[in-house]
């Protein structure tokens, strides 16, 4: 069933002069499995895509708290557990929520995360 | 299947300029709207005989117009009031055009094949739109209806009526009703809202609609293309999400297999790929 989970709010540029600001919403209808490592700075979830053998992944980039910050290892925060938490909150809304806005858990390290699709 | 939609634009051929003289192409510098007092330092409006009674109206957002009082100098008229002159958000819209009143409301075909077309696929209360002169924005925000189609016996061309004057040296689009683009509802993988704002440089914002394999991307562009300020680019990008939002969750929780469900407010927005 399609649930949007977002927005998530990536920003390039924040300051009275300059902004760049991707806000991102994703579909989590399909997802089937998910790729992560301790250390990596982003997640991959999997699912396979519709009317072919192809199998496409949506990839969470987990960035420094600041605007135009670096990417943020996974080491220390657990990116798969964060998500995991989203995506349950997701399956547990109501059938009228159709986009579910994300939670942070209290100490979770940023909000700065820029979602793509990737084909693979 | 269920898909989201705006309305199709059927492009209108051979349509003849309405503006008067050059001006179809003109920015004013200063426009006081207690007095009516409007300042264009590249018009000559004496030279160019422009006169009293003349319709004047900014072809960016030509909901509103204004009737020409008087021609005070080579670059300064009196308006009756009813000129547009900024966004709703505060951007400046520089842009303003002027028209006989004869033909203000009016749009000519200029060929007899073309005419035909016109009568057999354009009919009262079908609504039109412009592409305007374009500075600030995609399209005229205005949406015109057509309240008389008439045919001209002694040159053999059809023309039509307006309720909104609309500036016609640019692209203008006829909407039929229940005509509109659709893009399917399942293919969206993933939405984006991009907002850049940067001193010096022209803004933008613009809502993507993602498909898995990206080979069916479309952008959506507001009616604001290049808005002034960051508050600016924040308030359109919330208009915008805020639309293509409500459609994704009325398409959602439609109960019907293959509705459709149209963008709010979504005249001159399109699926560009």
């Amino acid at each position: 069933m399609t649930k949007f989970l977002g927005p998530f709010v990536n920003r390039d540029g924040d300051s009275p002069t300059y902004l760049e600001e991707y806000k991102i919403w994703v579909n989590l209808d399909g997802v089937v499995t998910t790729a992560s490592s301790a250390i990596s700075s982003y997640l991959y979830f999997y699912s396979f895509n519709l009317g072919s053998q192809d199998i496409y992944a949506k990839a969470f980039y987990f960035y420094g708290p600041n605007a135009g910050d670096d990417e943020l290892d996974g080491v220390d925060y657990n990116y798969l557990r964060f998500l995991n938490a989203n995506f349950i909150d997701v399956i547990n809304s109501s059938p009228e929520d159709v986009v579910i806005e994300p939670t942070y858990p209290t100490g979770f390290p940023t909000r700065n995360i820029y979602v793509a699709i990737d084909s693979l | 299947m269920n898909t989201i939609s705006t309305p199709f634009r059927n492009v209108v051929p051979d349509v003849q300029p309405n503006m008067f003289a050059s001006y179809g192409s003109k920015t004013w510098n200063q426009y006081d709207p207690a007095t009516g007092v409007l300042t264009s330092n590249n018009s000559t409006f004496v030279t160019d005989a422009v006169q009293p009674g003349m319709v004047l109206f900014n072809p960016e957002d030509s909901t509103s117009w204004a009737t020409i009082q008087s021609v005070d100098s080579e670059t300064e008229l009196t308006l009756n009031g009813g000129f547009i002159y900024e966004s709703s958000g505060g951007t400046r819209l520089v842009r303003f055009s002027i028209a006989t009143a004869a033909v203000a409301f009016k749009q000519y075909c200029t060929d007899t094949e073309s005419s035909k077309y016109w009568w057999a696929n354009y009919k009262v209360g079908d609504r039109v739109q412009s592409q305007g002169q374009q500075l600030k924005t995609s399209f005229n925000k205005a949406v015109a209806t057509i309240v008389a189609m008439e045919w001209d016996e002694v040159n053999d061309l059809a023309f039509m009526t307006l309720d909104k004057p609309l500036q016609s040296s640019r692209a203008l689009w006829v909407y039929k009703e229940g005509n509109v683009y659709a893009y399917p509802f399942e293919k969206i993988q993933a939405m984006e809202l991009y907002s850049y704002y940067e001193v010096g440089d022209d803004s933008e914002v613009y809502m993507t609609l993602y498909d898995a394999r990206r080979t069916d991307n479309v952008t959506i562009y507001p009616w604001l293309l290049t808005p002034d300020s960051r508050e600016e680019v924040q308030s359109v990008g919330k208009e915008l999400e805020n639309k293509v939002i409500k459609a994704i969750q009325r398409c959602s929780r439609s109960p019907w297999p293959t509705g459709t469900v149209m963008i709010e407010d979504s005249y001159g927005l399109t699926f560009e790929t």
